[in-house]
C-alpha cells in the first residue's frame, strides 16, 4: 500500500503550474458553458418566434451593382460584366447567363434559384 | 520496482483523469455539483500536507475538469433541431459523391441564426447538386437522425431548387482549398483512375473515393493504414527531416521546416483526430529533441490527449479517437513489455512488426468487436507485407510531391506509385479474400471493460514478474 505513495507525489513547482493550468481549463469551461446555453436559448426561440429568414430572389434584369454582388460567386468584376450584358439585351432564360464570360454551367446552377428574370 | 518514476508519467495520469470526466460529465452533466467538487477540491490540496491525498485531490480535479469541459458540448442535442427547416451553415469537408438524384458528402455545420456549432459531422443530401468540396454555404435545410448498430447519424436534407449562398471563403480557406486541388490533380495526371483513389484517400483522407475497394481493405483488417495517421505522419516527417540534412540545413532547422510542413499537410488532409493525435505526439517529441531533452512516448501520448479533449470533448466517443490512442499505447507499452531483443536486423524488422502487430490487436480487438462486429484474425501476419508496401507508397508520394515542377521525373515517379498501388491493392484484396482472415464476432459493452480489465491485470502482472531495467 506504501509504496505507490510516490506515484501522486509531486513537487512545490509542479503543483503551481498544474493548477494555473486547470485555473485556466475551470474558467474556459464555465465561460463555454455560459455561451453555449445562452445560444442554445437563442435557438429554441428562433424555432417558434421567428420566421426562417431565406436570401432573397433578384431580378437579375433590374438588379443594381450592390444587389449582384449579392449573389454567390459574384465579385465586382462579374456584377460589371453582367451590367454591360445587360445593355446589350435582357436575360430571358438561364441559359443567358453562360453568354457572360466567366459564367459556367456551375456558376449558373448556383445562380438559379437566387434570381428571377422577369 | 522503483515506484517513484511514476511521477514522470505525469500527463498521462492527468489525461486519464480528464477522459473518465468526460465519460461522467457527458452523462451526468450537473454543471454546478462539478464546479463545486473541483473548488472543494482546489481548497482541499491547499489545506492537506498528506502528499498521498494531495494526488488524490488532484486526479479528482482532473475528473472534475474533464466533466466541466464536456458539458457544454453535451447540451447540444442535434435532435433538438430536427423538427423543421431551418438555416444551416456548413461547410463541406467531402468529395461530393453522385447518387442517383442527389450529391452525398460530409459537412460541419452550425445553425445560421445563433452560430450553434452542431457536435460531429452531419451528412448533406444535396439534391441541388451544387455544393462544392471546401466550400462554405448558408442553406435552407431540414436535419434527421438515423440509428445504425447502435450508433447515431445526422443527415441534412438540401431541397431542389433551395436558396444556396456561397459564404465568402477566407485566405487560409482558399489556401486548403487549392492546395488539395493541386494534389489530387497531380495524382490524376500521373496515375490511373484507380491508383488516383487510392492516393486521394491515403494521402488527404477523401476515403469516400475508395467506394468498393475499402471493403476490401477492411476485409484484410489494413483499414488502418489508410486513416492518416501515425505511419502517414513517422515516414513523412522522417523523409522530409533527412531530405533536408542531405541539403546540409542545420539540425535544428530541419526539425522546425519538417514541424511546419508536416503541419500544413495536417491542415490539408482536414485535420481528422488520429492526424491530430500524431501531429500533436510528433510536436511533443521534436520540441523534445530541440532542446535536446529526453523525450517519453507515453508522455507526449496523454499531452497529445489532452489537447485533443480540450478541443473537443466529445472525440473521446469517436471510433477514431479511441482506436488510434489504443494502438499508440500499445506501441509505447509494447517496448517496455517486450523489448525485441533480437540483433539481426531483418529478424529485428519482421519481429519489430509482428510483436507491434500482436500488440496492437490485443489493444484494440474488443472496440473493434463491439463497434464493427469483427475480431481480425491474421492481421498480425498480413502487416508483414502490407507495412512495408506502404511505406514505399508514402515515400514515392513524397518523391512525386517533390518532381512535380518536372514533368519527365514526374512521371517516373508517378509509375513506380502505381505499381506499388498495385501490389498494395492486390495483397489486400487477396488477402482479404482467404478464409479466415476474420470472423464475425460481437462484443456486448460489459465484455470490453472486462477484456480492458483483464489485459491491465496482466500487465501489471507481467512487469511484476519480468521488470525492466531502468535505462537511465
Amino acid at each position: 500500500m506504501v509504496k505507490w505513495l510516490p506515484m501522486f507525489v509531486f513537487t512545490r513547482q509542479e503543483k503551481r503550474v498544474l493548477w494555473f493550468i486547470a485555473g485556466v481549463i475551470f474558467c474556459g469551461a464555465v465561460l463555454r458553458y455560459f455561451q453555449v446555453t445562452a445560444k442554445l436559448e437563442a435557438a429554441s426561440q428562433a424555432v417558434f418566434s421567428q420566421p426562417l429568414s431565406l436570401p432573397a430572389v433578384i431580378n437579375i434584369n433590374n438588379a443594381t451593382f450592390e444587389d449582384l454582388q449579392s449573389l454567390p460567386g459574384i465579385g465586382p468584376e462579374m456584377a460589371n460584366r453582367i451590367l454591360d450584358f445587360r445593355e446589350q439585351g435582357k436575360f430571358s432564360c438561364p441559359d443567358d447567363l453562360k453568354k457572360v464570360k466567366g459564367i459556367g454551367d456551375k456558376k449558373a446552377k448556383l445562380l438559379e434559384p437566387r434570381i428571377t428574370f422577369k | 520496482m522503483n515506484f517513484g518514476r511514476l511521477t514522470r508519467f505525469l500527463p498521462v495520469f492527468l489525461f486519464v483523469g480528464f477522459c473518465l470526466g468526460t465519460a461522467i460529465g457527458s452523462k451526468f452533466p450537473w454543471f454546478i455539483f462539478w464546479a463545486a467538487a473541483f473548488l472543494g477540491a482546489l481548497v482541499a490540496d491547499h489545506w492537506t500536507s498528506n502528499k498521498f491525498y494531495n494526488g488524490i485531490f488532484i486526479l479528482l480535479a482532473a475528473v472534475c475538469l474533464g466533466a466541466l469541459w464536456v458539458i457544454p458540448s453535451a447540451l447540444v442535442d442535434p435532435q433538438d433541431f430536427s423538427r423543421s427547416t431551418r438555416l444551416f451553415k456548413i461547410k463541406i469537408i467531402s468529395l461530393p459523391q453522385e447518387q442517383a438524384n442527389s450529391n452525398s458528402s460530409l459537412a460541419e455545420a452550425s445553425l445560421a441564426d445563433c452560430d450553434l456549432a452542431l457536435p460531429g459531422y452531419v451528412t448533406v443530401r444535396d439534391y441541388t447538386r451544387t455544393l462544392e468540396y471546401l466550400r462554405s454555404y448558408q442553406i435552407p435545410a431540414r436535419l434527421s437522425r438515423h440509428e445504425f448498430s447502435g450508433r447515431e447519424f445526422y443527415f441534412l436534407w438540401v431541397k431542389k431548387g433551395a436558396p444556396v449562398v456561397e459564404l465568402p471563403e477566407n485566405f487560409f480557406q482558399g489556401w486548403r482549398r487549392y492546395s488539395s486541388g493541386f494534389l489530387l490533380e497531380l495524382f490524376k495526371e500521373n496515375l490511373s483512375e484507380p491508383g488516383y483513389r487510392f492516393m486521394a484517400s491515403v494521402f488527404l483522407g477523401r476515403r469516400e473515393l475508395l467506394g468498393d475497394q475499402a471493403q476490401a481493405f477492411t476485409d484484410a483488417g489494413a483499414a488502418h493504414l489508410l486513416a492518416i495517421s501515425g505511419s502517414n505522419i513517422a515516414i513523412s516527417a522522417a523523409a522530409l527531416f533527412f531530405m533536408l540534412r542531405f541539403f546540409w540545413v542545420p539540425y535544428r532547422l530541419s526539425l522546425a521546416a519538417a514541424q511546419g510542413l508536416l503541419w500544413f499537410y495536417g491542415i490539408l488532409a482536414g485535420m481528422p483526430v488520429p492526424t491530430l493525435r500524431a501531429l500533436l505526439m510528433f510536436s511533443v517529441l521534436s520540441l523534445g529533441f530541440f532542446i535536446r531533452r529526453k523525450v517519453n512516448f507515453l508522455n507526449s501520448l496523454g499531452l497529445a490527449g489532452l489537447f485533443c479533449l480540450l478541443i473537443d470533448p466529445l472525440w473521446l466517443f469517436d471510433v477514431g479517437f479511441q482506436l488510434s490512442f489504443l494502438s499508440v499505447l500499445a506501441i509505447a507499452v509494447q517496448g517496455k513489455i517486450f523489448p525485441n531483443r533480437f540483433q539481426q536486423p531483418a529478424v529485428k524488422f519482421c519481429a519489430d512488426i509482428l510483436l507491434v502487430s500482436s500488440l496492437v490487436s490485443a489493444f484494440i480487438l474488443p472496440l473493434v468487436a463491439y463497434y464493427f462486429g469483427r475480431v481480425y484474425l491474421l492481421t498480425i501476419f498480413y502487416n508483414l507485407l502490407l507495412i512495408p508496401l506502404f511505406t514505399l507508397i508514402l515515400l514515392f508520394t513524397l518523391l512525386l510531391i517533390f518532381f512535380s515542377p518536372f514533368a519527365l521525373l514526374a512521371a517516373i515517379a508517378g509509375s513506380v506509385l502505381e505499381i506499388s498501388v498495385f501490389g498494395f491493392s492486390a495483397s489486400a484484396q487477396f488477402l482479404g479474400r482467404l478464409p479466415g482472415s476474420f470472423i464475425e464476432l460481437r462484443f456486448a459493452a460489459w465484455a470490453v471493460g472486462l477484456y480492458y480489465a483483464g489485459l491491465i491485470f496482466l500487465a501489471c502482472r507481467w512487469r511484476s514478474f519480468y521488470p525492466c531495467q531502468p535505462r537511465d
